[in-house]
């Protein structure tokens, strides 16, 4: 726990996101995320479920409240490791991304895309409207 | 109103014109029908994986050197997660943390004043789709062309002080943009898009009054606008003694107003994180030097440079540098004009500057080339044509018939300049005009005029009308 509030005293403010559920903490020059969790409510995971439009029944909020919960203090046993003098990373594996050249290889396929859309007009997908 | 210190940042969405998308394969060409250039990624169906445009990474990088930005060596892409149709995974591959390009600044002069607006990130990204919301009856029409076309979203510091200068520096940007060559400039189309930041605060006061973010801004005159509107809206709520929410506001530019988007609209939590399918972005000297090498003489140093090498005004010289194509246009022209720097110069800002204004053309649409303006210029000092006949050679290079000299021989408009020639007329016009010479004589020289007419009338424009002065003063004078 010292160690962990030591980091947090060397963090400038403005690297510092208040997500839904955490508090996340840029320790560049590679991006780390650093979880200090907030109690979580029955409110965040309504909002969570709405943000990431997954359909939940307000019976079983509470045992979703207490799972996640769970998996946070999961996240605040690692909390408690030193990670002081060690390089963050932002992708598990240890490699660079692969750049592409500049050419078009891909060719129209529309009608194919579009034999498993639900509906279509003029080469249109058509979806209810999100604007009134 | 002067109480009010007016507080503007600006983001702005540069379209780089690759060939392909940022993270497929798939054309990027404007105006193609609807769905044709939308890909299996485009359209995020399963299994598919991003892999980045090598050419999106290089222009991007040559914006930040272009600023005096930090490259960073390694950077990240993150997803930025909302839901609208027109984004089909549900997310947008942009960067959040460790952006490509970081600070810089961008320059300008509003009149005499100097401008040094600061940036604080570039950063790339995708492009969404399209939403038609008026052709599909009570549904919406999807055209994913757009999605995945390669970004490079450019923000500033709160450093601007009026809607002007909002103004100023976005031509500026988009002047920088088309030196470079990353992106077409083309406002109509969107490639090049602006979102403004604004707050009002009593003069003196150092912390920022609350901003509205104004989107849906497509053009340099109505940014000015909108910047307008809603600093008069906001000053008004505050002297009612009303506070400012902040909030996204869009411009209506029929309406010439803003408004407020519905809250459900701009209820945004992105819960950004790095893109697992995107292992970090890492720049090495080979692209460093990729870069470096494509990086043009930027507008500043050529605009300084046109005033020291070729002797143009500072007016002159900004008129002719604000525009890649028409600086190198200038340039080319100089050479083909045996260097008379001047006298394109002044072509190029006059004549043909009108008659772009005019057409409302760009360069690139008209037949005329830098060698024809070049050797109309060499016809015109080498007394081969006058001023006059020029200005018709001219209208005729402009309608794409020929270069200058056959446009000269076709229509024989070679200027009499030979004197014993113009003597032979100058005596005739003397002989049949003697009242308007004794005029001259008379000390009533304005009359010389009618004489240099008449040679011109019997010689229907030809004559070479410094020559033909010459010859009269030299007969009446004496």
């Amino acid at each position: 726990m010292a160690s962990r509030e030591a980091d947090d005293a060397s963090l400038p403010q403005s690297d510092c996101y208040v997500g839904p559920t955490h508090v996340y903490y840029n320790l560049g020059p590679r991006v780390f995320w650093f979880f200090s969790p907030v109690p979580i409510s029955k409110d965040d995971v309504e909002r969570v479920a709405h943000l990431a439009r997954i359909g939940i029944d307000s019976t079983e909020i509470d045992a979703y409240t207490a799972d996640l919960d769970r998996i946070l203090d999961l996240v605040e046993q690692m909390n408690e490791i030193s990670t002081q003098g060690i390089e963050p990373l932002a992708h598990p594996q240890d490699m660079q991304l692969r750049l592409r050249e500049d050419t078009v290889t891909e060719s129209d396929q529309r009608t194919l895309f579009q034999s498993i859309a639900p509906q279509t007009d003029q080469g249109h997908y058509l979806v209810p409207k999100v604007i009134e | 109103m002067n109480e009010w210190e007016i507080v503007i940042g600006l983001e702005v969405h540069v379209q780089l014109n690759t060939k392909s998308k940022i993270f497929s394969p798939t054309a990027t060409t404007y105006g193609a029908p609807a769905n044709t250039q939308a890909s299996a990624v485009d359209l995020a169906l399963p299994g598919v994986l991003p892999v980045i445009n090598r050419e999106a990474v290089v222009k991007a990088i040559c914006f930040g050197m272009a600023v005096g930005g930090t490259i960073e060596p390694h950077s990240i892409f993150a997803r930025k997660n909302y839901f609208y149709p027109d984004l089909p995974k549900g997310y947008q591959i942009s960067q959040f943390e460790l952006p490509i390009v970081s600070g810089g600044s961008i320059r300008f002069e509003v009149g005499d004043t100097h401008h040094d607006i600061r940036l604080v990130r570039a950063h790339l990204e995708e492009d969404a789709g399209k939403s038609v919301h008026d052709a599909f009856g009570r549904l919406s029409g999807i055209d994913l062309n757009r999605a995945g076309t390669p970004l490079l979203e450019v923000v500033t510091e709160p450093d601007m002080r009026s809607p002007a200068e909002a103004v100023a520096y976005l031509r500026t940007l988009h002047t920088l943009v088309r030196y470079l060559d990353i992106c077409d400039g083309n406002l109509q189309e969107g490639s090049f898009r602006c979102d403004a930041n604004v707050s009002i605060r009593p003069h003196g006061q150092t912390t920022l009054g609350t901003r509205t973010e104004l989107k849906n801004i497509n053009s340099f005159r109505f940014v000015e606008q909108a910047l307008d509107y809603e600093i008069d809206r906001q000053i008004a709520v505050v002297e009612n003694g009303g506070a400012i929410a902040q909030e996204t506001r869009l411009y209506d530019a029929d309406q010439g107003n803003t408004r407020p988007m519905r809250s459900k609209e701009e209820a945004h939590d992105y819960r950004y994180f790095p893109d697992p399918d995107l292992p970090p972005l890492l720049i090495g000297d080979d692209l460093l030097e990729e870069a470096r090498a494509a990086l043009p003489e930027l507008p500043d140093n050529r605009q300084a440079r046109f005033v020291s090498e070729y002797g143009l005004t500072v007016a002159e010289s900004r008129q002719l540098t604000r525009d890649r194509d028409l600086a190198d246009f200038f340039e080319s022209a100089v050479v083909a004009a045996a260097g008379d720097a001047s006298g394109v110069a002044n072509w190029m800002g006059g004549e043909m500057a009108a008659a772009l204004n005019r057409e409302q053309c760009s360069l690139e649409d008209v037949p005329i080339t830098p060698a024809m303006l070049g050797e109309l210029v060499v016809l015109i000092n080498n007394g081969t044509i006058s001023g006059r006949m020029a200005k018709t050679v001219f209208d005729a290079l402009w309608q794409g018939n020929g270069s200058a000299q056959e446009i000269v021989d076709l229509r024989g408009l070679t200027q009499i300049s030979d004197a014993d020639s113009l003597e032979k007329i100058v005596q005739a016009v003397l002989k049949q005009c003697p009242s308007q010479a004794a005029q001259y004589q008379a000390g009533e020289t304005k009359v010389l005029g009618f004489l240099v007419g008449q040679v011109m009338k019997m010689t229907e424009g030809k004559a070479n009308p410094q020559k033909v002065n010459e010859i009269f003063k030299r007969h009446l004078d004496g």
